[in-house]
Order: structure tokens, then C-alpha cells, then sequence
């Protein structure tokens, strides 16, 4: 009789303590691992990096997680695609007046050599009227390229910004998620590439291209002695070295996520089976448990990366967007301008042109860095153990 | 470095200034042939002397101290350690309740870590979960000193003590 009632109680004892995750739904156990980590100052964060664009709504971390888990879209495209309507609108309109201003200076300008051609033969007056037309145009030009060199600039700093904000909580899920090794080693190397890019990008490559783009105006304007390779030379410096940035980028990052990620699953494995068949009676539920906690909590790390994703999305779209508009414009320009028959204002509007273009490529490439970087960093995590 | 080659681009965009005046205010003629000449040879002078005085200087010594400045490599470690800490003190933020942190690096390991919360938490755990952090930004296994305070009243004294 006494047997049996130890029996009894064994038993008992194994059924309260063991399953404890199965007696929850997955629903609770998200919710509960989402209370347990403090996403406020993330989305604290986010909420004002997106701030400028308030037709622009980011999910917090949570409900994410939620919508993911309810296989709801969390995030409404077609908001997204009408803010960005209304942005180009907007642009156009600015970016239009500037190049309504540079038209009529440009027709003046042809207006003044076509007279001063009939007034003296040896076309001295018609050079200085061009090259006063030329600067009036170069300074207009500068200050739209100055303004463009602001915004991007302003970018990095906010991109780095949420970068600096994201990566403790994506390490922190990481290691909770089981991928301790990739925590580990993911951590120092994603601070340092992320500040190493974002340094070299606003110290490096934006000044080789202002000097560059600057050296060519100058030629423009006074066209006797021009140092056109020269700018050829500071361009091509900046941007073999954006080239040379992103494949040590991309380099590290995959040599990086490979070996975390067999470290981690190793070690999991490991674990796993170690629990399964050592301890002799709750082992296959304990490690049931495991996985059930794991699981949940990348889960978590997924919307926080998918907030990460997304805000770094809505964070260039934009600018990139204006950069677009503005290079667009000024070629238009250029081909409008080029039967007017005054040589430097076409030139001039050519080199902004292909000067926004250069900004542009660099501020996508640069976006699409940290972008990989976080899609890199949660692939690699994923794969582990489960 | 920039700066360098800003001031080197910028002495280039006046000497080409200057040339483009002189050429348009000087008239045809003999006089003007020379002085393209001359403005050329100025314009090419000033483009390749600041390149060959730096690769003279890189021929003189050839260490790396040429190129990146003389330094002994502690500013870079202490460097390093600060963001360390600066990421720890990030993720500890992500506990619950947490409402800032500030963690000081001691002598021998030993980290004294200031935490505010606005409810109340268990203190060992917290203590594990600062440990844990510092761990994985560092790589080493920390000592630490946690004091808690309570956001609605922070003692003065409590912060002086810590600080000094």
C-alpha cells in the first residue's frame, strides 16, 4: 500500500513539475517572452526616427510578433506607397521651382549672346555674359547639392542610430534563442562594420565626391584651364573605396555567420541530446520544453528584426526617392537647355546630374548594407539547432 | 587626411581661378601664350608637390606610424572597452523594468553598476543578467557592484558614492 502511494506521488510529481509548456499555448508563452524583454527604448527609437514622415505607421516589436504569429500582415503596404506618392508630388514641386529659375537664367543667357554677337565681332562680352549666367547657375546648383549632401549625411547618422539601438536587443534574443556562439561573435563585429562603414562613408567617400563634383563646376564656369581628371581621379578614390567596404562587409559577414551558426547548432544539438537520453525520466519533455521556449523566442528576435528591417526601409525610401526626383530634374534640364546653344549651362546641369546620381548609388549601397546585415544576421540564427 | 587634400584641392581651384582671370583680361597677343605656359607649369607644380613630399616622407620612414600618426594603442583599448560597456549597459536597458543604466569599469574586473527601475526587481537575477551581458560584449568574466534604486526617489548620496 505504502508503495503505491509513492508510486502515486511520483507520478503526480512528474505531471505538476515537467510539461509546463504544455499546459500553455504558444500564444501565452510569446506574450509572456515578449513582456519579459524591454522593447520600449527600440521602439522609443523608431517612433522618432520615423518621426518626419508621420503618414508612415511602424508596428512596435510586440505586436509584430503577434500579427506574425496570427499570420496577419503587419504592415500596410499601400500606406507606405501613398506617402511616398505624396513625397515625389512634394519634390517635384520644390525641385521644380529651381528648375524653372535655371531655365529662364539659361534663356537669358542665350537671349544676351545672340545680341552681343550682333553688337561686337569679337565675342568677349558674350563670354562674360555666359559666365556670369554660369555662376548665377552653379551657386544655385550647389546649394540644392549642398542641401542633398546634408540629408544624406543626416541618414547615416539616423541609420547608425537605430543600428546602435538594435543590435543589444537582437544579441540578447539571439543568445536567448540559443545561438549563444553568433551572439558572441556577431556582436563586436556588427558594431565595428556597421561604425567602420558609416565613418568612412561621411569622412571619406561624400567629401571625394563634393571635391569632385566642385572641381567639375569650377571647370564649367572658367573653361580655359580645367582640371577635369582630377575630379575623375577623387571620384573614382571615393567610390573604389565603397567598393572595397562592401566586399569586406559582405566578406566578414558570411565567413562570420557560417561559423557561429555550426558552433551554435553543435552545441544545441549537443544539448538536446544529452538531456534526452541522460535524464531518465522528464529528459524527452525537458528538451520538448526547450525547444518550445527557443522557438517563441526567435520568434521575438524576428519581429525585432523585422522592425529593424522595416524602419531602415521606410528611412531611405524617402530621401532616396528626392535623390531620384532631383536627377531626374537636372537632366531634363540638361537636354531642354542643350539647343539654347549656351555650352556651360547644359554642362553645369549635366555634372549635378550625374553627381546626384553617385549620391544616390552611394546611399543605396550603404542601405543595403546594414539591410543585409540584419536579414544576415537572423537567417544565420535561424538555421541553429531546430 | 581629407582635410589635407581638401586644403590641396582648394589651393588648385584658386590657382585655376587666378589663370582663367589672367587669361581674360590679358590681351592677344605674345604675352598671353606665355602666360597659359607659365599657369600651366604653376597649376602642375602645385598638383604634384604635396604627392611627392608625402611619398618622400613614406621613403624616410617606414614605419606605419607615417601613415596613421604616432601612438602607443592604449587610446584605442580604452576606446574599445567604453563602447563595451556602452553595449552592455543597451542590453541590460532591454530587461523589464529597467529604466537606465550606468556601468563603471573598476580595478581588477570588478564593474560597479547603477540600475533604476520603476517597479521592483529580484536583484540576484538582475546581477546574473548584467553579468551575462557584460560577458558577451567583453569576453571575460566580470565581477560586479549592483546598486538599485527606484525611479521615483534617487537618493543623492547614493549616486556621490557610487561615482566616487
Amino acid at each position: 500500500m505504502r508503495r503505491l502511494w509513492i508510486w502515486i506521488a511520483a507520478v503526480a510529481m512528474v505531471w505538476g513539475f515537467s510539461p509546463v509548456v504544455h499546459a500553455q499555448t504558444v500564444d501565452a508563452l510569446v506574450s509572456k517572452q515578449a513582456q519579459s524583454v524591454n522593447t520600449q527604448s527600440l521602439d522609443r527609437q523608431v517612433s522618432q526616427l520615423v518621426n518626419p514622415y508621420p503618414q508612415v505607421h511602424i508596428p512596435t516589436v510586440s505586436q509584430i510578433a503577434s500579427d506574425l504569429l496570427h499570420r496577419k500582415n503587419p504592415f500596410s503596404l499601400t500606406e507606405l506607397v501613398s506617402a511616398l506618392t505624396q513625397a515625389i508630388a512634394g519634390d517635384l514641386e520644390t525641385e521644380g521651382r529651381v528648375l524653372g529659375v535655371i531655365f529662364l537664367l539659361s534663356v537669358l543667357a542665350a537671349i544676351l549672346s545672340r545680341l552681343t554677337d550682333s553688337i561686337d565681332g569679337s565675342g568677349r562680352i558674350a563670354e562674360v555674359s555666359q559666365m556670369v549666367v554660369v555662376s548665377a547657375l552653379i551657386l544655385i546648383a550647389l546649394h540644392s547639392f549642398g542641401l542633398a549632401l546634408a540629408m544624406v549625411n543626416q541618414l547615416l547618422t539616423d541609420v547608425v542610430h537605430l543600428m546602435e539601438s538594435l543590435i543589444p536587443l537582437l544579441v540578447v534574443l539571439m543568445a536567448g534563442s540559443g545561438a549563444v556562439a553568433s551572439a558572441g561573435i556577431f556582436h563586436p563585429v556588427m558594431m565595428l562594420t556597421v561604425n567602420l562603414v558609416a565613418m568612412m562613408t561621411r569622412s571619406w567617400v561624400l567629401p571625394l565626391v563634393l571635391l569632385a563634383t566642385i572641381i567639375d563646376l569650377v571647370g564649367h564656369w572658367m573653361p580655359n584651364f580645367s582640371l577635369k581628371n582630377l575630379a575623375l581621379l577623387l571620384r573614382q578614390t571615393g567610390l573604389t573605396l565603397l567598393g572595397g567596404l562592401m566586399t569586406l562587409f559582405l566578406g566578414v559577414m558570411a565567413v562570420e555567420g557560417s561559423a557561429g551558426s555550426v558552433a551554435d547548432g553543435v552545441t544545441l544539438r549537443t544539448g538536446k541530446f544529452l538531456a534526452n537520453t541522460f535524464v531518465p525520466v522528464v529528459g524527452k519533455a525537458f528538451s520538448d520544453a526547450m525547444e518550445a521556449v527557443l522557438g517563441s523566442s526567435m520568434l521575438l528576435k524576428n519581429a525585432v528584426s523585422v522592425v529593424g528591417a522595416l524602419t531602415i526601409i521606410v528611412l531611405v525610401a524617402f530621401p532616396i526617392l528626392k535623390l531620384f526626383v532631383m536627377m531626374l530634374l537636372y537632366r531634363l534640364g540638361a537636354a531642354a537647355t542643350e539647343p539654347l546653344g549656351v555650352s556651360g549651362v547644359h554642362r553645369t546641369l549635366e555634372t549635378m546630374a550625374t553627381a546626384m546620381g553617385w549620391l544616390l548609388a552611394i546611399t543605396g549601397s550603404v542601405a543595403l548594407m546594414f539591410f543585409l546585415m540584419i536579414t544576415v544576421v537572423v537567417t544565420v540564427s535561424n538555421g541553429v539547432g531546430l | 587626411m581629407v582635410a589635407m587634400i581638401g586644403h590641396w584641392v582648394r589651393s588648385l581651384i584658386i590657382i585655376v581661378l587666378l589663370g582663367n582671370l589672367a587669361d581674360f583680361i590679358l590681351p592677344k597677343g605674345d604675352l598671353k601664350k606665355y602666360a597659359g605656359l607659365i599657369i600651366g607649369l604653376v597649376l602642375l607644380l602645385a598638383m604634384v608637390s604635396p604627392v611627392w613630399s608625402i611619398i618622400h616622407q613614406l621613403g624616410k620612414s617606414r614605419s606605419s606610424s607615417a601613415w596613421l600618426g604616432v601612438g602607443t594603442g592604449q587610446n584605442l583599448s580604452v576606446l574599445v572597452h567604453s563602447e563595451q560597456i556602452d553595449q552592455a549597459e543597451a542590453m541590460v536597458l532591454s530587461y523589464k523594468n529597467v529604466e537606465s543604466c550606468v556601468i563603471h569599469a573598476g580595478p581588477g574586473g570588478w564593474y560597479s553598476a547603477v540600475v533604476t527601475v520603476t517597479a521592483p526587481v529580484v536583484k540576484t537575477t538582475l546581477s546574473q543578467y548584467i553579468k551575462d551581458a557584460l560577458a558577451i560584449t567583453t569576453g571575460q568574466t566580470p565581477r560586479i557592484q549592483l546598486s538599485v534604486q527606484t525611479s521615483e526617489k534617487i537618493q543623492p548620496s547614493a549616486v556621490h558614492r557610487i561615482h566616487s
